[in-house]
């Protein structure tokens, strides 16, 4: 009977959508102007096109989610978790600033390559683990890692690379038959792919164990993943990056009432197909003027990131387990006497800060310049500030995750930050430090609010503050991108910012944000008892009599101010917190104190450091610090995960 | 020396409150700038920068007037190294209100003259006369800035004469990203300023943004009939094989049908006076292109 209901129900949608977007497709065929044979020339190397790409996008996109949800067992795998767009971007910009040549002949085959790389540093990485979150954790990791080299690079040629800022935001603008029928050709390989391993899927749905039984090779699961990067990296080297289609189209297909694989594998691509058309299909219905504004891929995932938020709310419940890091945060030998170790690092930071403070480069090399000191004194407070927060909130958020790879980013605070931000900019057409402040404060402010109230009806559970800050930083990627791609001469600034750049934070503001830490530092030191328990899973937690759902708030709102007042200053992305509290426990700092403790202190000096360093390594071109602790950070993160491995 | 050290810092401490800025001097011969249209002014008017930010991108993007080996790099637009720009020791900092945000860290070194000329009113032409005004009387090159304006005019002027009261074609001027999508140049553009006062008309009628482009994909020119266009370098590899080889959409737009479109080398599309006058010359080579008449 419910069955039944639900049946007809989804008939009726697909009758609507059917009807919808053949009034929207007559419409627009109909506003094409000119003489018939413009007209003619017009449809047939520009609409049907451009027509044809969305839907062969939108498909590709949602079979690669399905098999990477599949395979990995896990609900957030998708292109965006997985590095495939990262490793695109980075592999294309690298190509047009290297080898503008081979860019020009193939960048295909380019985007894929970078594709395939980044897709291989995440396997390597978090391969061996069995614990899904952590997997996508170290996906979110590779991804802005490569993402910041990426921003780097665009932000030392910025005028060099306008055409990325467009790849980025998926533009599905066509030139003609010729790149279509390439995309057609690889997602016709993918899906032929699909069909010929389709048993042996069918047979991986049920489990490892199962699988294994049936004796199916190991070569299945790679294979099967290969195939899903391939069809992602071919819509990402055709038409740019289409944001969360290939996460949403599957759990799309889910809700629609596909719950077997078997139709999940047919539902998802027709959901992504759906969904794009629509998108694409609503947009060219604007003004051209207007429309030559919003790329396609970017929209979608505006649209996708709140839609998908709501679509796994009505899923029975998120088959995340959490817990595989206990071993990390607990493991390991403790420092026999960790106030020596943490007197070690306030010296070490002392002096790092008076180098910070001291030393610069001119012309004339490396030097005091005793008159850059009042200028200096701002930035190494603000950098010392920032990274305090974030190892403060790093520490907070590995506890309250349960999971070593959790990072304050993830909550996505950074994510309002630089919405904020550009939200100003677009009002505003000259909004000095102050007005930009504020904007950036106002957008942390509001996201902040939605992480409490979306998290208030699920008690805070892990797993729904991961999906929730996923979903929140696709839309600042998407909104970011879309500034980008309008190609307003202020995205130098815009870039500078995002990558964290120090240099135009006053002392004052500076002084605040030390405060806030500083504070944020001084709370969490009174919810120790609950960091200690916290990682050890809800149930211990219960039976330990810890108000669970209160001390996961408190210990979420502290964690959202640090992070909030340090990402005002570095920008939205650093990594700095999920660092921080390894370093600490890499010097025995393990037990919830000390750790806390410590890691305010590394947080501090990498970031410190890093700004530093961004000054005078290519001075008087400067890196910016954010940047630059996700480099230093994101090779030792790979690091300690390689090392973590050993220990097991 | 540690000890000398915290001397010094302790020395400093009463001073660091005391960074308000300096009044704008009426006259200063040490100029550092992080635009590049305020550097090819500066340099027109015969003035050489001490420092200029980006210095190779300006070589790439602006190419005229050569900027002189003396100049000195002080880094990113947006963030130009402090100590660097310190050594110059500049009497002002020029800049433009795209960077307002660093201004109050600017100022710490010297007075700043921000220098609007791509605003709402979109008006660059009057407005980059009136910087280039500013500029002359500030370096003490009255004279030269006041020949630059009325040189400019001239050019413009003899473009005008070239063309003459002969019925023309709009012309429509763009900068390639890539195969797919372009910046055509509309109201509010320093090019938009030069064919008006020439008495040409632009192909592009709807507005842009207050910088005086809009992004267009390559299908959008379809509405273009019967105009001359120009495309402003760099022109991407993909694009050029394209338009070579006819291939593809772009192939098929009457614009790019062979003899109707000019490639002109790079034009700062964001500069002052000496890039409108360059678009001038260069218009002025291509006046068979906007005859009316002309087979398209």
């Amino acid at each position: 009977m419910l069955h039944d209901r639900r049946r007809l129900a989804v008939f009726v949608a697909s009758g609507l959508y059917l009807i919808l977007i053949g009034g929207l497709i007559a419409t627009n065929i109909a506003d094409i102007s000119g003489s018939d044979a413009v007209r003619a020339l017009l449809l047939d190397y520009a609409y049907w096109p451009r027509l044809a790409v969305a839907l062969l996008a939108g498909a590709a996109l949602g079979l690669a989610g399905v098999l990477m949800q599949q395979v990995l067992q896990n609900p957030l795998a998708a292109p965006e978790t997985l590095g495939v767009n990262a490793g695109a971007h980075l592999a294309l910009t690298i190509g047009l600033l290297a080898a503008p040549a081979l860019h020009a002949a193939h960048p295909q085959l380019l985007a894929i390559a970078g594709a395939f790389i980044a897709w291989g540093l995440i396997a390597a990485v978090g391969w061996r683990s069995r614990d899904p979150t952590t997997l996508i954790l170290t996906g979110f990791v590779v991804s802005f890692a490569l993402g910041s080299i990426s921003g780097l690079l665009m932000l030392l040629n910025q005028q060099y690379l306008d055409s990325m800022f467009i790849w980025g935001a998926g533009s599905l603008v066509v030139d003609g038959w010729t790149d279509v029928a390439q995309l057609a050709l690889r997602v016709a390989l993918g899906a032929i792919g699909v069909a010929a391993l389709g048993r042996p899927l069918l047979i991986l749905g049920f489990g490892e164990q199962q699988a294994k039984s049936l004796g199916l090779t190991k070569l299945l699961k790679p294979l099967l993943l290969a195939t899903a990067v391939l069809l992602s990296a071919s819509v990402a080297a055709a038409v740019g990056i289409i944001g969360f289609v290939g996460l949403a189209a599957p759990h799309l297909a889910r809700v629609l009432g596909a719950e077997k694989l078997s139709e999940r594998l047919i539902a998802a691509p027709l959901a992504g197909a759906a969904l794009v058309l629509l998108v694409d299909q609503l947009i060219q219905l604007l003004p051209p003027e207007q429309a030559a504004n919003l790329p396609t891929g970017a929209v979608t995932a505006l649209i996708g990131a709140p839609m998908l938020i709501l679509l796994l709310r009505r899923l029975p419940r998120l088959m995340l387990e959490v817990g595989g890091g206990i071993a990390m945060l607990l493991g390991g030998g403790s420092a026999k006497r960790p106030m020596a170790v943490l007197t070690g690092l306030a010296v070490a930071l002392a002096l790092l800060l008076a180098l910070a403070l001291l030393i610069g480069r001119a012309p004339a090399g490396f030097g005091l310049y005793p008159e850059a000191f009042a200028w200096r004194l701002p930035r190494v407070v603000a950098a010392c500030s920032a990274g305090l927060g974030l190892g403060v909130a790093g520490c907070l958020v590995q506890r309250l995750f349960a999971n070593p790879m959790a990072s304050p980013e993830i909550l996505g605070i950074g994510g309002g930050v630089a919405m904020g931000l550009i939200a100003v900019l677009l009002l505003f057409t000259d909004a000095g430090a102050g007005l930009q402040l504020f904007g950036a404060t106002v957008g942390a402010l509001v996201v902040t609010g939605a992480i409490l109230l979306l998290g208030l009806d699920r008690g805070f559970t892990p797993e729904r503050l991961l999906l929730t800050g996923i979903a929140i930083t696709a839309l600042l990627d998407a909104s970011s991108l879309l500034f980008l791609a309008l190609g307003d001469p202020r995205s130098g600034q815009v870039l500078a910012w995002l990558s964290g750049s120090t240099y135009w934070v006053a002392l004052d503001f500076a002084i605040v944000v030390l405060v806030a830490g500083l504070a944020g530092l001084a709370l969490s030191a009174l919810t120790l008892r609950w960091l200690e328990i916290l990682p050890l899973g809800a149930t211990i937690a219960t039976s330990l009599g810890m108000p669970l759902h209160a001390a996961r708030l408190i210990v979420l709102v502290l964690s959202a101010v640090t992070t909030a007042a340090a990402a005002l200053i570095v920008g939205p992305m650093s990594f700095v917190g999920l660092l921080a509290p390894h370093l600490a426990g890499l010097f025995g700092l393990r037990r919830a104190g000390p750790q806390l403790f410590g890691a305010a202190m590394t947080g501090a000096m990498l970031v410190v450091f890093a700004d530093w360093v961004g000054r005078v390594v290519f001075a008087p071109t400067e890196l910016p610090a954010g940047v630059l602790s996700v480099l230093i950070g994101s090779v030792m993160v790979v690091g300690v995960v390689m090392g973590r491995r050993r220990t097991f | 020396m540690i000890a000398r050290l915290l001397a010094s810092l302790l020395a400093l401490l009463p001073t660091l409150p005391a960074a308000a800025a300096e009044a704008v001097p009426a006259h200063a011969e040490r100029v550092a700038t992080i635009d590049w249209g305020t550097a090819e002014t500066l340099l027109a008017i015969g003035v050489t920068p001490l420092g200029l930010a980006e210095s190779a991108g300006y070589r790439d993007w602006v190419g005229e007037p050569a900027l002189p080996d003396t100049v000195a790099e002080i880094g990113l637009r947006a963030t130009p190294s402090l100590e660097y720009l310190a050594a110059l020791k500049p009497d002002v900092i020029l800049s433009t209100p795209q960077f307002t945000a660093i201004e109050p860290v600017l100022e710490k070194i010297a007075p700043v003259i921000s220098l609007a000329t791509y605003t709402t009113d979109l008006e660059p032409y009057r407005h980059a006369q009136e910087n280039t005004a500013r500029l002359g009387a500030l370096t003490g090159r009255a004279q030269a800035a006041a020949d630059l304006i009325a040189a400019t005019d001239t050019r413009i002027a003899k473009l005008k004469d070239a063309v003459g009261a002969a019925e023309t074609r709009p012309v429509l001027v763009l900068y390639f990203q890539d195969d797919r999508h372009t910046w055509v140049f509309c109201r509010g553009s320093l090019f938009d300023d030069v064919l008006r006062r020439a008495g040409l008309k632009n192909a592009w009628t709807t507005e842009g943004n207050f910088w005086g482009f809009a992004n267009a994909g390559v299908d959008r020119l379809f509405a273009i009939r019967d105009a001359a266009v120009l495309v402003i370098e760099p022109v991407p590899p993909a694009v050029r094989a394209k338009l070579e080889a006819r291939d593809g959409l772009l192939g098929q737009l009457p614009a790019f049908a062979p003899g109707n479109y000019a490639i002109l080398p790079s034009i700062w599309g964001f500069g002052g006076l000496p890039s409108a006058g360059r678009f001038a010359d260069q218009l002025l080579k291509h006046t068979q292109l906007f005859e009316r008449g002309h087979a398209s």
